[in-house]
């Protein structure tokens, strides 16, 4: 910036590390914060300022939470339900669109990945073993993590490291998606759709 | 200036964009290492699938722009699925780290249909190969690579004095001159150690054999731990010093926990 603009320079600069949000997205809305009365920027700072300073994650399922326990955990009508494991708190949000059953979470904040160096000790996993070590009222544990890459690598190790409980653990099915062609799916998916059928009950 | 081009392409690296998109990092045929974008990816209906996922060899047509850093996917079709790199872990990290090193050191879109062949050979190694050849199906794909970059060391013969290896025993290997130093003219070597390095006999002829041979063959000879450890360090280093990149560890091994 040519004239003397520090502190816009700063905020853009700033804005510009989101994700998705290139130079461009910045500096509109850098600008349009500019334009913003001061009503509007001191309820911004604050709800950041909020989500900063409330936000904390679940002591027993790493969930992100106001009250710890979460109220997920805290719930008496899920006390011993399954435990689905994920990869992000956003993966809880898209799985609490199921309402027929009520299940409980474990969350990793991540997933290993051979291609970026993250290992077993990267993410929430001594947070999973000490929780199935101290309770013993989990029926069975659902690995959800993504079928990528890097979500499968993180299940097969899940798989092997929880083999020693004797709970069953189980793995979502991955394969054609409800509402799918198969003329239209990839070798891959139908290996997948195959190898994961099941009796019609 | 955009014209629609279909070429085969083996993705090294995916990064998330915002919504549903992503970035492929992959390594093509005729166009080398290109960025790809996949727009809707992560939709589970997406048209493109597991066709782009890491270590998988499709043919894509994309939208090729001149100038320009990306290229947006239109389709893509899976020809080899190389599965058991993604069910066996020990896989993963071997074929991670080959496609990692290729990330590193090709630059953009600069196309060479050899080193692609050189890829699409690791995969298909690793993929059908057992757990305890894996580490040497990987030295040998370092070696291959820094040949076809244009660094292929010289093993048969002393590079100051030129004694053969029959001849002489060669306890040193040169980083910078890329080559072996003979028990005659060790003397010059044994006060540089950060370009000389010691190597034995065993590792002089494996990496002759990775040279000179495919990989199946290579996976016959088994060398000690501690001599493929050395081998390793040794390839890294000398990648490293010709490419001026640095060469991507490989990830720990999970199953020591
Ligand atoms: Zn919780
Ligand atoms: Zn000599």
């Amino acid at each position: 910036m040519a004239q003397n603009l520090t502190s816009l320079e700063h905020l853009i600069q700033i804005l510009e590390k989101f994700p998705g949000i290139g130079r461009k997205t910045a500096q509109r809305m850098a600008f349009y914060i500019l334009q913003m009365d001061s009503e509007g920027i001191y309820a911004l700072a604050q709800s950041i300022k909020d989500v900063h300073e409330k936000i904390v994650h679940c002591s027993v399922c790493c969930n992100i939470t106001e009250t710890d326990t979460c109220p997920i955990c805290s719930d008496e009508k899920r006390k011993s339900s399954p435990i689905i494991v994920v990869e992000d708190p956003i993966d809880v949000m898209a799985l609490q669109k199921i309402k027929e059953m009520k299940y409980r979470y474990h969350i990793l904040h991540g997933r290993l990945s051979p291609l970026d160096g993250i290992g077993p000790k990267d993410i929430r996993i001594k947070e999973l073993f000490a929780r199935i070590t101290e309770n013993n009222d989990i029926p069975e544990i659902i690995l959800a993590t993504n079928p990528n890459v890097e979500g499968e690598a993180t299940a097969v190790y899940l798989h092997k490291i929880l083999k020693p409980f004797e709970i069953p653990v189980t793995r979502i099915a991955r394969g054609l998606p409800v509402g799918g062609d198969l003329e239209f799916s990839d070798e891959i998916t139908l290996s997948e759709s195959i190898r994961g059928r099941r009796a019609i009950r | 200036m955009s014209r629609i081009a279909k070429t085969e392409a083996i993705s090294l690296k995916n990064v998330s964009l915002s919504g549903a998109s992503r970035y492929i990092i992959a390594l093509t045929r005729d166009f080398g290492k290109v960025t790809l974008v996949a727009k809707g990816i992560k939709k589970p209906k997406s048209r493109f699938g597991a066709c782009l996922e890491p270590f998988v060899l499709s043919e894509v047509l994309f939208y090729h722009k001149e100038n320009r850093e990306t290229h947006y996917i239109s389709h893509c079709d899976i020809i080899e699925s190389f599965s058991n790199l993604r069910r066996d872990l020990e896989k993963i990290r071997f074929a991670a780290a080959s496609v990692s090193v290729i990330d590193k050191v090709i630059d953009h879109e600069e196309k060479n249909s050899v080193l692609f062949d050189l890829v699409f050979s690791i995969l298909t190694e690793l993929n059908r190969s057992e757990e305890s050849q894996l580490f040497i199906l990987y030295l040998a794909f370092l070696t291959k690579l820094a040949a076809l970059l244009g660094f292929q060391p010289i093993l048969d013969r002393c590079l100051r004095c030129g004694a053969l290896a029959e001849e002489r025993t060669h306890p040193y290997f040169s980083i910078v001159e890329g080559g072996l130093i003979c028990s005659g003219c060790e003397i010059v070597a044994s006060k540089d150690r950060i370009n000389y390095k010691r190597i034995t006999p065993e590792i002089r002829e494996i990496l002759y054999q990775f040279l000179t041979e495919k990989f199946y063959k290579n996976k016959r000879r088994i060398l000690t731990d501690s001599s493929l450890e050395q081998l390793h360090i040794l390839l890294k280093m000398y990648l490293e010093y010709h490419t001026d990149k640095r060469i991507p560890p490989i990830s720990e091994s999970y199953l020591i926990i």
